[in-house]
């Protein structure tokens, strides 16, 4: 699913160059619900953010589907995130203006799909995430775990073979996060996407099957759990 | 596209106080446009008006040399034989009426002792036919009767005068009067006009009225003497200076003249004069009012444009609070010409609010200027010349191609101030608009 071989990232930051990534190789098989976690500073938001063709390595490369990334114009990777991958944001960002339905359908609407394909696929997954009813609602209407609710909903509504969630439940108290991971975990299984999120919070890194442990833009070791 | 449509009409609620704000600048900058091109428009026609009913006449039927000096007035080159040319163009169905204009200094005669005064004004002399006048200038309806000062009343001329070598009758316009320190029933003498054969003569007159026109041109520097006094002493002989004509309102005035030119062309010596419109005749005036019009239509684009920037600094800041939001979505995958038409439309939707606004502030201005107007008499007695043909009250014209270049424009150039800022939104990193700090 994704290869990540050999990846550096630096940053420049005035006249001081952050290596941000140090030569990390990882392997992410169709699937896997994994967490990539670390301290603050360890690179966990920026392999997130290669991964999912936000930024691009200053060496090394990344596979999605055996395809290189580097290489792909700003265009092709926009293509590529529009059918492949969905975003989950710590700090949810939805549109404001916009009701829970009118978030999800978003991600729909790129894809040029007909209406009718798009009002079912959206009432569908709102259900699944436990939103049936609410879908007229704000966000600004909303706790913070619906809106949660709404962002997962909007990443996996378009069927993408990967799901990136950078921090998901760090804008949420203990138990709404335990809930969103448990949900993210049952679609997972459902739906058989690819669950990668990044974490600082042990609670978290428990219920990932998968932790990868960044450290200084390095993998200091990884796990496999049931 | 729909969606991003109503993305963008939705966004346009969202701030309303900010939309509400910078539309009112916009109508403010459309409605003031639309307002003063109107007025402009109106003192523009009103002066056109009045300068073909006071002061040139629809066109003139001259001859050549005449008019290729006609800085200088000369009578010595003259139509010779103006009953002919006059048969001609009225037979054609064109109203008509002849002149002799020359130039004069004028200056008051005290009566008593017949001492002579050495305050000089130079004016336009005319001779003006009573029986014709009246077809084509409207100076009959000009002559004070009303006034408060008892001495400025008047009366215009009788079908017959009584004309002598030592003197006749005369209209004098009011502010060249004022100037003299003459009104009726005082002597005027006007000096170094030339005759026919080119000698100088003096000519005397007795006040009988005094003209308010619209035109000050008119009231500035005219005297109106009966066209049988000044042809006995300027020795023209049936000849005159000029045949004026009066051609219908709202007809091509290229038609017309080729008309007059096909009446007169059996005339006799026809090929030695000349037909122009008030267009020629006061073309230098003209250039300079529609110029008048074109700067001040210069400084309205000016005040237009800084309400439209209000727009880019509204957008300006609409796309820094939503810069979360705008890489949110090109992390979903929106295309960056999406976004970047996401908020032209936004802002253009500001300029459609503001337009409307300003058509509404515009044509209700221009409702009122239309029918009732601005009396300016008072202010314009004051100041006297303000370049146009027009004084007292000022009234508006519709001008329905400005109101839909100004909402036009209005979307356009705000749709264009959204652009700079959503293209530096967008080649700032996804990554650090998705967590700004």
């Amino acid at each position: 699913m994704v290869n990540v071989q050999k990846t550096v990232k630096d940053y420049i930051a005035g006249k001081v160059v952050v290596h941000a990534l140090r030569g990390v190789d990882l392997t992410i098989n169709g699937g896997e619900f994994m967490s990539i976690a670390g301290p603050s500073g360890s690179g966990k938001t920026t392999l997130l953010n290669l991964i999912g063709c936000l930024d691009i390595p200053t060496s090394g490369e990344i596979f999605i589907d055996n395809e290189p990334i580097s290489n792909k114009s700003k265009t092709a990777r926009a293509l590529l995130r529009r059918k492949k991958i969905g975003f989950v944001f710590q700090s949810f960002n939805l549109i404001p203006v916009l009701t829970a339905f009118e978030n999800v359908a978003f991600s729909l609407s790129l894809l040029s799909l007909p209406q009718k394909e798009i009002y079912d696929r959206t009432m569908n997954i709102l259900d699944e995430v436990g939103l049936g009813g609410l879908e007229k609602r704000f966000p600004k209407e909303m706790s913070g775990g619906q809106q949660q609710r709404v962002a997962i909903a909007r990443a996996l509504v378009k069927q993408p073979a990967l799901i990136l969630a950078d921090e998901p439940t760090a804008n949420l108290d203990s138990n709404t996060g335990k809930e969103i991971l448990k949900l993210m975990e049952k679609l997972n299984k459902s739906h058989k996407s690819t669950f990668v999120f990044s974490t600082h919070d042990a609670m978290v890194m428990d219920f990932a099957h998968r932790l990868v442990m960044l450290h200084d833009g390095r993998i200091v070791n990884g796990k496999k759990s049931s | 596209m729909g969606f991003i449509l109503s993305l963008s009409i939705k966004n346009l609620m969202r701030y309303k106080r900010r939309t509400f704000i910078t539309a009112i600048a916009i109508a403010v900058g459309i409605g003031a446009f639309i307002f003063m091109d109107g007025m402009l428009l109106g003192i523009e026609l009103e002066s056109e008006r009045n300068l073909v009913k006071f002061e040139t006449g629809s066109a003139r039927i001259m001859n050549k040399t005449y008019w290729d000096d006609h800085d200088y007035l000369i009578p010595k080159y003259n139509i010779p034989d103006r009953n002919t040319v006059m048969k001609a163009v009225t037979e054609a169905g064109i109203p008509a009426t002849p002149r002799i204009t020359v130039w004069g200094k004028v200056r008051k005669l005290i009566p008593t002792n017949y001492e002579e005064s050495n305050d000089y004004y130079p004016a336009t002399v005319t001779g003006i036919d009573q029986k014709t006048e009246g077809d084509v200038f409207l100076l009959n309806e000009s002559v004070i009767i009303n006034s408060k000062t008892e001495k400025e009343n008047g009366r215009y001329f009788n079908a017959v005068e009584e004309v002598s070598l030592t003197g006749s009758v005369a209209l004098v316009g009011k502010d060249l009067a004022k100037n003299l320190k003459v009104s009726v029933g005082d002597e005027i003498q006007v000096l170094e006009t030339k005759t026919a054969d080119g000698q100088n003569t003096t000519l005397n007159a007795t006040i009988v009225g005094l003209l308010n026109t619209p035109d000050p041109i008119i009231n500035k520097q005219m005297v109106f003497l009966p066209l049988a006094y000044i042809e006995q002493a300027l020795l023209m002989k049936g000849a005159a200076t000029d045949i004026v004509l009066l051609y219908p309102e709202y007809t091509d005035i290229n038609d017309q003249v080729a008309k007059t030119k096909n009446a007169i062309a059996g005339v006799p010596g026809s090929e030695k004069l000349v037909t122009k419109s008030f267009l020629d005749i006061a073309s230098t005036y003209l250039s300079i009012s529609r110029g008048k019009r074109g700067g001040s239509a210069f400084l309205l684009i000016v005040v237009f444009l800084i309400a439209v920037i209000g727009v880019s600094n509204t957008m300006l800041i609409a796309v820094f609070e939503r810069r979360r939001e705008i890489a949110m979505m090109r992390a979903l995958g929106m295309r960056e010409g999406s976004i970047l038409v996401s908020f032209i439309l936004e802002a253009s939707g500001i300029g459609f609010i503001g337009g409307i606004g300003g058509l509404i502030i515009g044509i209700l201005g221009n409702l009122y200027m239309v029918n009732i107007g601005m009396d300016f008499r008072e202010m314009m007695d004051e100041m006297g010349d303000i370049g146009y043909r027009s004084l007292g009250i000022f009234k508006s014209a519709w001008n329905f191609q400005t109101m839909i270049t100004a909402f036009i424009c209005g979307l356009i150039f705000t749709g264009i101030m959204a652009l700079l800022p959503a293209i530096m939104a967008l080649r700032k990193d996804i990554t650090k608009n998705l967590n700004p700090k």
